[in-house]
């Protein structure tokens, strides 16, 4: 096990970072990160105020299930050209929105993980990654489709989901889902696009909240016509 | 496409309403107000986009152009680089159909809307003024 003075001396190189003073409360406060070694555990956390790492149009590659087996998992890529033409159009929201339930992170701008974290710790979100259903074919024109048959269609439940809001702390809010809606998340398999890299099954297309079903209230309106096939549901 | 440098700047900016061609989704989006958004489908070519109260419309979204345009281009001789043309003036079409008709709808509904929310209000007795 290592020791105090091994933790340190790790997390101050990984970080890359050398911490500030320490403080009366024995925490070491550096530039962007807060450290504190306690029962040789190492603690890093970021400080509030931190620029984020990530860019806000730049997507890591995210993990879902399988859509033609539940138990196993996908790497997926979040559409650069869809995220390019929303930030053309000044779209925030479904920006913020792929971030929150894609990624399953707040969109990296200043204060939205801390601040919102502090200002609403009882929002809890749906993401892709606990999708509870996914379809294929969305019986509609679809590039070289004609009923868009390769299209998977995964089906997410949330009860809070995060907004644009003109705010001077922080431009991102968490809000409450639209009711009796669910989430939906297209995806398009590698091989009908353009090159992906190497490893990633698909490029998520479009994410939209759509109306439920009034009889099944966690599946989307019409899912019985509207979709060609149930691939799974949990 | 023009990259985006300044993310500061584009967060507390507030864009013009305008229709934009999804490629990898292969549809035409106009949407009125940057806001969480409702899609409800009506067919195969169209869905309409409403405000997360699901009563006022806020945009529409037509659907397959990628495929109309591969049909198209044996019989009119077209090829892949007028479809970049062809999406350039579908989206000057679309932004200009949906500022009017959009807006339109969106008085009406608004004022559906409002005589909905004033029918479910109950007023109590007001103080009498001091």
């Amino acid at each position: 096990m290592l020791t105090r003075p091994d933790l340190r001396s790790l997390l101050w190189r990984e970080s890359g970072e050398p911490p500030g003073e320490k403080g009366a409360d024995g925490v070491r406060y550096g530039k962007s990160r807060i450290y504190q070694v306690r029962d040789n555990m190492a603690v890093v956390v970021r400080h509030p105020s931190a620029w984020p790492d990530r860019t806000l149009f730049d997507f890591p590659v995210v993990r879902a299930r399988s859509p033609f087996d539940a138990n196993a998992s996908i790497d997926l890529i979040v559409s650069k050209s869809t995220i390019d033409k929303f930030a053309a159009a000044h779209r925030a929201n479904p920006v913020f929105e792929a971030w929150r339930h894609l990624v399953d992170e707040m969109p990296p701008v200043n204060n939205a993980h801390h601040y919102l974290h502090h200002k609403h710790p009882q929002a809890t979100f749906g993401t892709l990654a606990s999708a509870h259903a996914c379809f294929q074919g969305v019986k509609r024109p679809y590039e070289m489709e004609d009923g868009g048959e390769n299209v998977c269609v995964y089906v997410i439940s949330t009860d809070f989901t995060i907004g644009w809001a003109p705010d001077m702390a922080c431009v991102v809010d968490v809000k409450a889902a639209p009711p009796a809606t669910v989430l939906t998340v297209q995806v398009r398999p590698a091989h009908s696009l353009q090159p992906t890299p190497v490893g990633v099954w698909g490029v998520i297309t479009k994410w939209e909240f759509v109306g439920a079903s009034t009889e099944q209230p966690s599946l989307p309106r019409d899912y019985n016509n509207r979709y060609a096939r149930l691939l799974w549901s949990l | 496409m023009t990259e985006i440098t300044d993310i500061e700047a584009w967060l507390h900016a507030k864009g013009q309403p305008t229709a934009v061609y999804l490629a990898d989704s292969d549809c035409v989006e106009y949407v009125a107000e940057d806001t969480t958004a409702v899609y409800e489908r009506v067919d195969e070519w169209l869905t309409l986009i409403f405000d997360e109260t699901s009563i006022i419309p806020i945009g529409f979204k037509l659907k397959g152009f990628r495929n109309v345009f591969e049909k198209l281009k044996p019989e009119l001789g077209w090829n892949d680089g007028q479809f970049v043309q062809l999406v350039a003036v579908v989206e000057r079409i679309c932004t200009s159909l949906g500022d009017e008709a959009i807006e339109d709808v969106r008085r009406r509904q608004s004022y559906a809307a409002a005589a909905k929310l004033a029918k479910d209000v109950v007023l109590y007795d007001l103080p009498l003024a001091a």
